[in-house]
């Protein structure tokens, strides 16, 4: 499946997109890190619905709020994964 | 009175929007202030103002609506003050309100625009714009980079389906001219909306630009 990155996180890992397998989001996320070289893992807190990327880079752990998008869809509105396209964007939130 | 003979010709169509429409802009704050300016020197008459907070010293960096004179003023006041500055005819209401799900809007409403700073306001707006069956304006920004999207009951997704599990950051660090090409973008899309050009709006498709690596993408949705 096609892995966009959307927003600044294209500027942290360095790369636009990418292909790899389609899987569950821990697979997808497995061969995202084994492609780039770098571990990054998705994680939702289940408290506060917030969904977060994880990127493992030098022995030094950054958090991003994240929402990804599977097909156009926001995956947390979605019951299961689709191959197609993966969408992960850093948003903004200022004003 | 405002002499808009400079662009109201690239808008004919929307003469009698300017006088009848009620726009109603959530936060005078960085984006709040360019779409104020934005909006009255276009000739908008109508405009509905909340915010709650006071001009801080950090403010000074974005809002261009305030200057060292407002510190401690209120935002909705002092931005009423100038705004009539520019168009002495305008009709300004302005709420000194923090906006919670319990917030009442009364009065006519034709388009939101989201200036607001973090994403649960942004979702109370969204609803309330869904309620009303009227489009919603999302801009944000932060560093470098801002994104916006045009919300349209019945014709796109909400906001809340677009960003759910979203953390806004509190006081991010904000550069100036992206606040000022975001508020601008934001007024932009507006005028398309109230035109109802919707294909070349940003209706189902959210722009993101970072000004540092000049990268502008507007991404599709479905």
């Amino acid at each position: 499946m096609k892995v966009k990155f959307i927003g600044g996180i294209r500027y942290l890992i360095g790369i636009k997109e990418l292909e790899v397998e389609f899987g569950s989001l821990d697979g997808i996320f497995e061969s995202i890190s084994k492609k780039l070289g770098k571990k990054i893992n998705y994680t939702l807190e289940k408290e506060t619905n917030k969904s977060f990327l994880i990127l493992n880079e030098n022995g030094k752990e950054m958090k991003f709020s994240v929402v990804i998008h599977n097909n156009g869809e926001n995956i947390l509105k979605k019951e299961k994964l689709e191959n197609g396209e993966l969408s992960i964007i850093m948003p903004v939130g200022g004003g | 009175m405002l002499d808009i003979s400079r662009h109201i010709d690239l808008y004919k169509k929307l003469s009698d929007k300017l006088n009848n429409s009620h726009i109603f802009v959530a936060g005078a704050g960085g984006l709040g202030s360019v779409v104020l300016q934005n909006l009255v020197r276009l000739g908008f008459k109508n405009i509905i103002i909340y915010d709650h907070k006071e001009i801080d010293p950090p403010d000074l960096n974005r809002q261009i609506l305030y200057d060292s004179k407002d510190i401690g003023k209120k935002k909705t006041l002092v931005a009423r003050k100038k705004l009539l500055k520019i168009n002495p005819l305008c009709n300004i209401k302005v709420f000194e309100e923090k906006i919670t799900k319990n917030t009442k809007f009364n009065g006519k409403i034709d388009l939101i625009f989201d200036c607001v700073d973090n994403i649960e306001t942004r979702f109370i707006l969204d609803e309330f714009a869904h309620r009303l069956n009227i489009p919603l304006i999302h801009g944000a920004v932060q560093e470098y980079r801002g994104q916006i999207t045009v919300i349209y009951p019945g014709k796109t997704k909400s906001l809340r389906e677009l960003f759910l599990g979203y953390s806004s950051p509190k006081n991010p660090q904000v550069l100036p001219p992206t606040v000022f090409i975001t508020g601008s973008l934001l007024v932009s899309e507006a005028l398309k909306i109230l035109n109802k050009d919707f294909e070349n709006s940003l209706i189902n498709k959210i722009l993101f630009f970072d000004i540092f690596y000049n990268d502008f993408e507007v991404i599709k949705l479905k």
